[in-house]
């Protein structure tokens, strides 16, 4: 082996690459080769000096503002497909996702969902989707986008092709009911106008005035609402229905979020009024909490929002 | 109890955006750290964590889970990286977490020198510099192994070459490296 091998093997050596064979040779190298002992703890020591002087993160600012650029992105991914492709997947026992993607499928199949399986005389209680439109394949408002040709030759007289054919469809039914609310969270995740998000959440909310809320498939989506929407009025109406639930850790978390990285103070200040009422609703914080809120004191430019969490933590401690 | 990449994978196909979201907060500070240190550049690194995870939302429902999901998904986010093109650095603002959790700026370093970004001090930028002359492939083979932790075979799988290939990049980098920060490593 060349002294140039060696010194690559010492390389992985510092990186903890080396197979037990190649690592008993450069022992046995270095033993022979006292000199390259000093350039093996020279590799070592720049290991060190690199670990010790570089981080291996970036910040949660840079990472709640991509997040936040993506979720937009992801929205408009979502709005591209077919309603029909998002109902096969949320009724999937109704409509199978290949057919769906079907052209004449497409069509046929939405029909059949919208006057059959959702007919709008259904019982009373029960969820009715219908097209809004009586023919929603030339009805207005349908429309039909990325044509993809399996057979153009015409010369037998005929053509094949599918397209994702986006029929607006109508919805009635009740606020409890678990259809409903799927349908409602996935506007509040995937919506891009932000009017409709806060309507999403004004109807939980609504929801939730008399019954105290439990489930926890929505709770996730509010809390991730509550971090990353876009807009503060959605974020702010969505902390105001997770107030309706149980206050527990993934509450807590988000609120404490909320408090070190929104850019509005009056969303800020809207987390620190959560935390205070769960203080007196007897909420016990712990020290981690307390930590949080008080390494944020330090950080809040805002002298208002600052005081504020200044008076939360003294609430605490009495 | 925590859910497994493979229920949030089976739910996420099934059209579960919050399991698909749940999916990659696992792992995108990760991605966003590969991109923000190859380009030095938020904008630029915020560009590629998009990419990749818009690659990532198409590409799952044919995803057969043949490897695991992070291998498949730093693999298209080393090729994200490779084949991106650099915007002009209009704002080049990269902020870190220091060990303490308290953000450090990157932030540009002035007239002339528009390429060069800087720490808060001087040794933090003449690493970054140094990294910067890499070439491409040196420079993520070394950010994968030194920052990422990740082994070298596993780099191989994400950036569809050699094992051996890993190693020579790996090499020259720290070799480079070593070079350029002579004076300060003493």
């Amino acid at each position: 082996m060349k002294k140039e091998e060696y010194q690559e093997l010492m390389h992985l050596s510092v990186y903890g690459e080396l197979s037990e064979d190649d690592q008993k040779k450069l022992d046995g190298y270095i033993k022979r080769h006292p000199e390259m002992k000093k350039e093996l703890q020279e590799l070592k020591k720049f290991r060190a000096f690199m670990l010790k002087n570089t981080s291996s993160k970036t910040s949660d600012g840079l990472l709640n503002d991509a997040r936040r650029q993506l979720r937009g992105e992801l929205r408009k991914e979502r709005s591209k497909s077919s309603i029909l492709v998002y109902i096969g997947n949320f009724f999937g026992e109704f409509l199978h996702p290949k057919f769906a993607l079907s052209g004449a499928g497409i069509l046929s199949v939405g029909m059949l969902i919208g006057y059959c399986s959702f007919s709008p005389t259904g019982k009373e209680g029960e969820i009715v989707i219908r097209p809004v439109s009586s023919s929603p394949e030339t009805g207005p408002g349908t429309s039909i986008t990325n044509v993809r040709f399996i057979d153009s030759d015409a010369s037998d007289g005929e053509v094949e092709f599918e397209f994702d054919a986006v029929a607006p469809m109508h919805v009635k039914g009740r606020i409890d009911d678990p259809e409903v609310q799927k349908l409602l969270t996935h506007a509040l995740l995937n919506e891009s106008n932000a009017g409709v998000r806060l309507s999403t959440v004004n109807a939980l909310r609504d929801h939730t005035v008399n019954n105290k809320m439990t489930d926890q498939s929505i709770k996730a989506v509010l809390i991730m609402s509550l971090r990353f929407d876009m807009n503060p009025g959605v974020r702010r109406e969505a902390l105001r229905v997770l107030q309706q639930y149980d206050f527990d850790n993934d509450i807590r978390d988000a609120l404490l979020m909320v408090i070190s990285k929104d850019g509005n103070s009056g969303i800020r200040v809207a987390a620190i009024n959560a935390l205070e009422i769960a203080k007196m609703d007897g909420i016990k914080f712990d020290d981690a909490t307390i930590n949080a809120l008080k390494n944020q004191i330090g950080k809040e430019k805002n002298n208002y929002v600052r005081n504020r969490t200044v008076n939360l933590v003294k609430e605490i401690y009495q | 109890m925590t859910q497994t990449d493979e229920d949030l994978i089976e739910q996420s196909k099934a059209g579960n955006y919050v399991a698909f979201e749940q999916l990659i907060y696992r792992y995108d500070q990760n991605v966003l750290t590969i991109a923000a240190r190859f380009t030095r550049s938020s904008e630029d690194a915020k560009d590629i964590y998009q990419e990749t995870f818009i690659r990532v939302f198409k590409g799952l429902p044919k995803f057969q889970q043949k490897s695991e999901f992070s291998t498949w998904l730093f693999r298209i986010a080393t090729n994200v990286c490779l084949t991106h093109k650099l915007k002009k650095k209009k704002e080049m603002v990269v902020s870190w977490e220091d060990e303490n959790g308290s953000e450090t700026a990157v932030q540009p370093s002035g007239e002339g020198e528009a390429d060069s970004l800087v720490y808060g001090n001087e040794i933090s930028d003449r690493i970054e510099s140094a990294l910067q002359a890499l070439s491409p492939r040196q420079k993520l083979v070394f950010t994968l192994r030194h920052y990422q932790d990740y082994k070298l075979k596993d780099i191989a799988v994400m950036m569809n070459c050699a094992e051996g290939t890993v190693k020579k990049y790996l090499f020259e980098a720290t070799q480079k490296m070593r070079i350029q920060l002579q004076d300060l490593n003493g």
